[in-house]
């Protein structure tokens, strides 16, 4: 997920966006009454954007293709288990992890508004939010599957976890063949965020697909 | 009230759900799926961090925030997007939160002065940093395998509150698959209730697509619900 690093310099750019004009007036109006310190707004938007993200996600699943053990601990208690490779805190207070398999597909949705699971995703991507996804995850998530390119079989039980708690899910997808040999680093790299949300398959080894959902 | 499916209204096409209850809402076209990033520009970004801030400062819990979303505008609810919604929240609380009169970013931006002080007029509480987990008075109600009902119409009337029932459960049984552990029920968090040591049990109960939509389907729903969101299937 690239952003622009020079965004102290193009505010210029957004003089029209309406929503850009009433954030900076916001902030203005809570600076000048010393709520607000425009550099803590600074630095947790910074920490959103690069602490937290999916590759923390890809880790937890890229532990559970190696270490049988760690992967039973997973499922049987997610947060304790995320919480040993040091992952953790808001929105993320309980993790249950759910296992795609042969048999079973996971998809994760919050209809009501957008919970996700921030300590090992980061915040969603805009397609998580729409209405679209949220409306129809849950009447018809095999069409929405299609959508991302993801055909399951017919025989294959589809299950959609909605996120209506405090309880946050977190897909651990299934190792793709012919990936045994690879070591954890690697194997993470085939980890993608949507993978983990339940909407796409992780990558297959070939280079040429790297990076094409992450 | 009937569960019996075509005995009674169907929720989906009706105008009586709150604006964010968009499950199984029919209409939607194809998912953006492209439309990947976190923040589309740095106005958005600038959004999420200030308005955690706001949050902070009007002293509102995580119910009470998504409450607030929830009191958008129906009209506007949607045409806002997500961040739109975000900060349109972040000006209700600091208006209820007594922080900012009323209509203050409308003020400054068309170059009046904002002044004047607002009393808080919201129950809500700041939030804790136990969250809402709290022990549950008594063991859990339902056990599992046990087939549950869903309440029809906790939280709708008289005005919509903070709950977090999907529409397209209300009415329904499913099957309790999981017992999870209590928190505060967010109808009474969102309103600065329940902050002493009750929590409700929160249960995972699995439903068949088949038998919530209209379109039916071959796919389960795994759905999270408190324990007052539901009863025995037996009981009236």
């Amino acid at each position: 997920m690239s952003h622009d690093h020079d965004h102290d310099h193009d505010d210029h750019h957004h003089e029209q966006d309406p929503l850009a004009l009433r954030v900076e007036a916001l902030e203005q109006l809570l600076v000048e009454r010393g709520l607000v310190d425009p550099q803590r707004v600074d630095a947790l938007i910074q920490h959103y954007e690069e602490d937290l993200g999916p590759l923390n996600g890809a880790t937890v699943v890229a532990k559970a293709w190696t270490d049988p053990a760690y992967r039973a601990r997973l499922l049987a208690d997610g947060t304790a288990a995320i919480a040993e490779l040091g992952f953790g805190g808001a929105q993320g207070e309980m993790m249950v992890v759910v296992e795609n398999t042969d048999d079973v597909h996971n998809v994760v949705v919050c209809t009501l508004c957008s919970c996700y699971p921030w300590p090992v995703l980061g915040l969603p991507p805009s397609w998580y939010k729409s209405p679209e996804y949220r409306a129809r995850a849950v009447s018809e998530p095999r069409e929405v599957l299609r959508e991302f390119g993801t055909e399951l079989d017919e025989s294959v039980d589809v299950r959609v976890w909605d996120s209506s708690a405090e309880i946050r899910y977190l897909v651990l997808p299934a190792q793709p063949a012919g990936t045994e040999h690879l070591g954890m680093e690697e194997l993470a790299a085939l980890v993608t965020r949507d993978s983990m949300i339940g909407v796409r398959q992780p990558l297959s080894s070939e280079p040429e697909k790297a990076g094409s959902a992450a | 009230m009937q569960d019996t499916p075509g005995q009674e209204p169907d929720r989906r096409t009706s105008t009586s759900f709150p604006p964010h209850d968009l499950g199984g809402r029919p209409g939607f076209g194809p998912v953006p799926v492209d439309d990947d990033a976190i923040f589309t520009n740095r106005a958005e970004a600038r959004v999420f961090g200030l308005t955690q801030m706001a949050q902070s400062a009007s002293g509102f819990n995580t119910d009470g925030f998504r409450h607030g979303i929830e009191r958008e505008d129906p009209d506007r609810y949607l045409a806002l997007g997500y961040w739109g919604r975000w900060l349109s929240n972040a000006e209700r609380m600091l208006t209820e939160g007594g922080v900012l009169p009323a209509a203050a970013v409308d003020a400054a931006l068309a170059g009046e002065p904002v002044r004047g002080t607002v009393e808080r007029s919201t129950e809500c509480r700041p939030a804790t940093a136990r969250g809402a987990r709290r022990t549950a008075p008594a063991d859990a109600v339902f056990t599992l395998g046990e087939r549950v009902r869903v309440h029809t119409t906790m939280g709708l009337e008289p005005r919509f509150e903070h709950c977090r029932i999907p529409g397209y459960v209300r009415g329904r049984i499913g099957t309790v698959e999981a017992i999870h552990d209590s928190w505060i029920l967010p109808d009474d968090h969102a309103h600065g209730r329940g902050d002493g040591t009750q929590g409700s049990w929160v249960y995972n109960v699995s439903f068949p697509a088949a038998e919530l939509f209209a379109a039916g389907g071959d796919h389960t729903l795994r759905i999270d619900l408190f324990e007052p969101y539901l009863t025995s299937e037996s009981a009236a």
